[in-house]
C-alpha cells in the first residue's frame, strides 16, 4: 500500500487587495511507498509547503485527491493526524511554554509517549527552558522531538534544516537515517539538492505548482550540474570545450565558464590538455538544475513523449 | 479536548486573576464610599433630577428612583453599567483572539493543528475555556459587591447579585461569541479587535442615542447594553423583555458561524 497519493492536486489562492490570484499548486500527481524516504524538491514558492499544507489539511485543496495510508486527508484527518509527525522548518511554537510544557501538551492529546524524554536527552535538550530562551537549533530540536515522540508512520518535514548549523543538520540526518532502518515512511521537503541526495530514495521535483520530475534519487546523479570556472594562461578555442556533456560555454576574461551535465572526467581531460592557473569547480545552481528539467521535460511534451 | 481546554485556562489564569483583582479594588473602592453618598442621597438625587430623563438612562442612571439609597441602584450605575463592560470586553476580544487569530500571528496555531483533534474540538475546547473565564468575572464582579457590603456593614438585597451574574453571563458570552467569530474570520489580530470594538461601540452609540431621541427609541432593539439595562437587572432585580432569548440567540449563531468558518478556512502562518 502507498503511504501518500496524491492526485492531480489543485490550490489556487483567490487574489486580494494586496496580492494577485496564485496557482501555489497547478495539478501535481505523485505517491511515496510505505517505508520509502520522499524528497520534495523545488526552489522557494515552487509550491513545496503548501503540497504539505494541503496533506496536513492546514489549507484545503481547490481540487484534488490526497490520501494517506488509503484515507482521506480531510475527512479522516484527525486518524491520520494520529499516524503522522509533523516538522516545519523554522518552528514556531509557545514562547512561553517550556520544552516540557509542549510535551505534556501533546500528551494530553496523543497520550503519555514513552520516548520524549529519551529524545530529549539524545538530542541534549532542556526541556525546562522556556522555548523563547531557546537557541534556534534547540528550537529545531524541540519541534524534533515533538514530531518524534508519538512515534509517527509517516513523518513530513518541511525544510527541517534550512538555518541551522552543519553539526545538527548532521544530527538530524543520523536520526532520519535511524527512522528509515525502523520502516518510517519520510516525506521532506528541501531546496538542498545534497540533503535529498544523502536521505532519499526518489525524488519529486516541483517548480512553478508543477511537479517537474518524479525520479530515483540514483537518477538525480546523472542530471547533476557543475559549473567549471577555468582561467587560462596561454591560448584556448572555446568551441574546443564543446563536447559531450558540456551544456553552455560561457567566454570571460582570459577563461571560460563551463556548464557540465553528468560526468566531469572528460571536461577535466579536456582542461588539463591547456595551461591554465586557475580553476574552480562547483555545483550548479538549483535553479540551473529545476531549468534543466524543466526544459527536458518541455522538449518531451512538445514530442508527445509524455502525457 | 480536555487537554486543550485546561492548557487554555493556565495560558490565562495570570489574566483572569488580575481582571479580578481590579474589578474587586474598584468595587472595593465604590462601596467603601457608599456610606457616605447614601448620607447624602436626597440631594445627589435631587441634583441629578436635573438631568434630563433621556440623558440619565442613556448612561445607565435609574431615573425613575433613587440612585443613591440603595447599594445596588448605586452599583449598577458605578460599576455594571460601565466599568463591567469595559472589563468583559477587553477579557473576551483577549479571549477570542487567543482561539485563532493571534495564534495564526505568532505563526503557533501549526502546532495544535498537526495534533490529532478536530477543528471543532479546538476550538469548543478554547471557546469553553473563555466562557469559563467570563462566568469567573461576572460572578466575581456581582457576589465581590456583596463581600464588600458584608464588610462596610451596608444593606444588600441577596436575590439581585444572582440575577445580576445571570444575565451578566449571558450578555459576557454573547460579546466573547462575537469576537470569537471575528477571530477565526481574520488572520490579523488587529482587524478583530478594531471590528469586535466597533460593533460594541455602535450598540453603546445606539443605546444612547435610542435615550435621547424619541423618534429613534427603537433603535435600542440593536443594542447588548439595551438588554442589559443594569438599573433594571441589579437595581429593580428584573430581566429585562428578551434578553436571556436574545443573547442566547447572538451566542448560538456566531458560536455555530465560528465553527463553519474554523472548519472551512485554510490556516497557514
Amino acid at each position: 500500500m502507498n503511504a501518500l497519493e496524491i492526485k492531480d492536486l489543485k490550490k489556487y489562492f483567490l487574489a486580494t487587495i494586496k496580492n494577485p490570484p496564485v496557482k501555489a499548486v497547478d495539478g501535481i500527481t505523485f505517491s511515496v511507498k510505505k517505508g520509502e524516504t520522499f524528497g520534495f524538491l523545488g526552489p522557494n514558492g515552487a509550491g513545496k509547503t503548501t503540497t504539505i499544507r494541503c496533506i496536513m489539511n492546514f489549507i484545503h485543496p481547490t481540487k484534488g485527491e490526497i490520501k494517506v495510508f488509503g484515507k482521506d486527508s480531510i475527512k479522516d484527518s484527525v486518524f491520520l493526524k494520529s499516524k503522522i509527525g509533523y516538522l516545519s522548518g523554522n518552528v514556531r511554537l509557545n514562547n512561553k511554554w517550556t520544552g516540557k510544557e509542549h510535551i505534556e501538551y501533546i500528551e494530553s492529546i496523543r497520550g503519555k509517549s514513552e520516548n520524549a524524554r529519551e529524545l530529549s536527552n539524545k538530542f541534549e535538550l532542556d526541556i525546562n527552558k522556556k522555548f523563547k530562551n531557546l537557541s534556534s537549533g534547540n528550537k529545531q530540536k524541540l519541534g524534533l522531538v515533538l514530531s518524534l515522540m508519538s512515534k509517527p508512520e509517516i513523518l513530513i518535514m518541511d525544510e527541517p534544516t534550512v538555518g541551522l548549523d552543519p553539526l545538527l543538520q548532521t544530527l538530524i540526518y543520523e536520526v532520519l537515517e535511524d527512522l528509515k532502518k525502523l520502516g518510517t515512511t519520510i516525506i521532506i521537503s528541501s531546496h538542498n539538492l545534497n540533503e535529498v541526495e544523502r536521505l532519499c530514495d526518489r525524488v519529486g521535483i516541483i517548480k512553478q505548482g508543477k511537479m517537474v520530475a518524479v525520479e530515483p534519487v540514483s537518477k538525480l546523479g546523472g542530471k547533476r550540474l557543475h559549473k567549471v570556472v577555468v582561467q587560462f594562461t596561454g591560448e584556448f578555442k572555446p568551441s574546443d570545450f564543446k563536447i559531450n556533456g558540456v551544456e553552455k560555454v560561457e567566454e570571460i576574461p582570459r577563461g571560460l565558464i563551463l556548464t557540465v551535465g553528468g560526468d566531469l572526467n572528460s571536461i577535466v581531460k579536456k582542461i588539463s590538455t591547456y595551461k591554465f592557473n586557475d580553476i574552480e569547480i562547483t555545483h550548479a545552481s538549483l535553479e540551473e538544475i529545476f531549468l534543466k528539467y524543466y526544459v527536458n521535460v518541455k522538449q518531451k511534451n512538445d514530442r508527445g513523449e509524455v502525457k | 479536548m480536555w487537554g486543550v481546554f485546561i492548557r487554555f485556562i493556565k495560558d490565562k489564569s495570570n489574566m483572569i486573576l488580575w481582571f479580578c483583582v481590579g474589578a474587586l479594588g474598584f468595587i472595593e473602592m465604590y462601596v467603601a464610599l457608599f456610606p457616605a453618598i447614601q448620607a447624602q442621597a436626597a440631594e445627589l438625587d435631587k441634583m441629578m433630577g436635573a438631568f434630563p430623563k433621556g440623558f440619565m438612562d442613556a448612561f445607565g442612571m435609574d431615573s425613575a428612583n433613587s440612585m443613591f439609597s440603595k447599594l445596588e441602584t448605586y452599583m449598577s450605575t458605578e460599576y455594571f453599567s460601565f466599568f463591567w463592560p469595559i472589563l468583559v470586553t477587553i477579557m473576551a476580544i483577549s479571549f477570542a483572539n487567543a482561539i485563532c487569530v493571534g495564534e495564526i500571528e505568532s505563526g503557533t496555531i501549526e502546532f495544535t493543528l498537526a495534533q490529532p483533534i478536530s477543528r471543532i474540538k479546538i476550538l469548543l475546547s478554547r471557546f469553553f475555556g473563555g466562557s469559563l473565564a467570563i462566568t469567573i468575572l461576572t460572578i466575581v464582579s456581582a457576589y465581590g459587591i456583596l463581600g464588600a457590603a458584608l464588610i462596610h456593614g451596608i444593606n444588600y438585597q441577596v436575590a439581585n447579585y444572582a440575577t445580576v451574574s445571570f444575565v451578566g453571563i449571558f450578555c459576557g458570552l454573547a460579546i466573547f461569541s462575537m469576537a470569537t467569530f471575528f477571530s477565526v474570520l481574520f488572520s490579523e489580530k488587529g482587524r478583530s479587535t478594531m471590528l469586535t470594538t466597533s460593533v460594541l461601540l455602535v450598540m453603546y452609540a445606539l443605546k444612547i442615542i435610542s435615550g435621547l431621541k424619541e423618534s429613534l427609541e427603537n433603535i435600542k432593539y440593536f443594542s447588548f447594553f439595551h438588554y442589559f439595562d443594569a438599573p433594571t437587572v441589579f437595581g429593580k432585580n428584573q430581566i429585562p423583555d428578551w434578553s436571556i432569548l436574545v443573547f442566547s440567540t447572538t451566542i448560538i449563531i456566531f458560536l455555530t458561524l465560528s465553527i463553519w468558518r474554523f472548519q472551512k478556512r485554510d490556516i497557514a502562518t
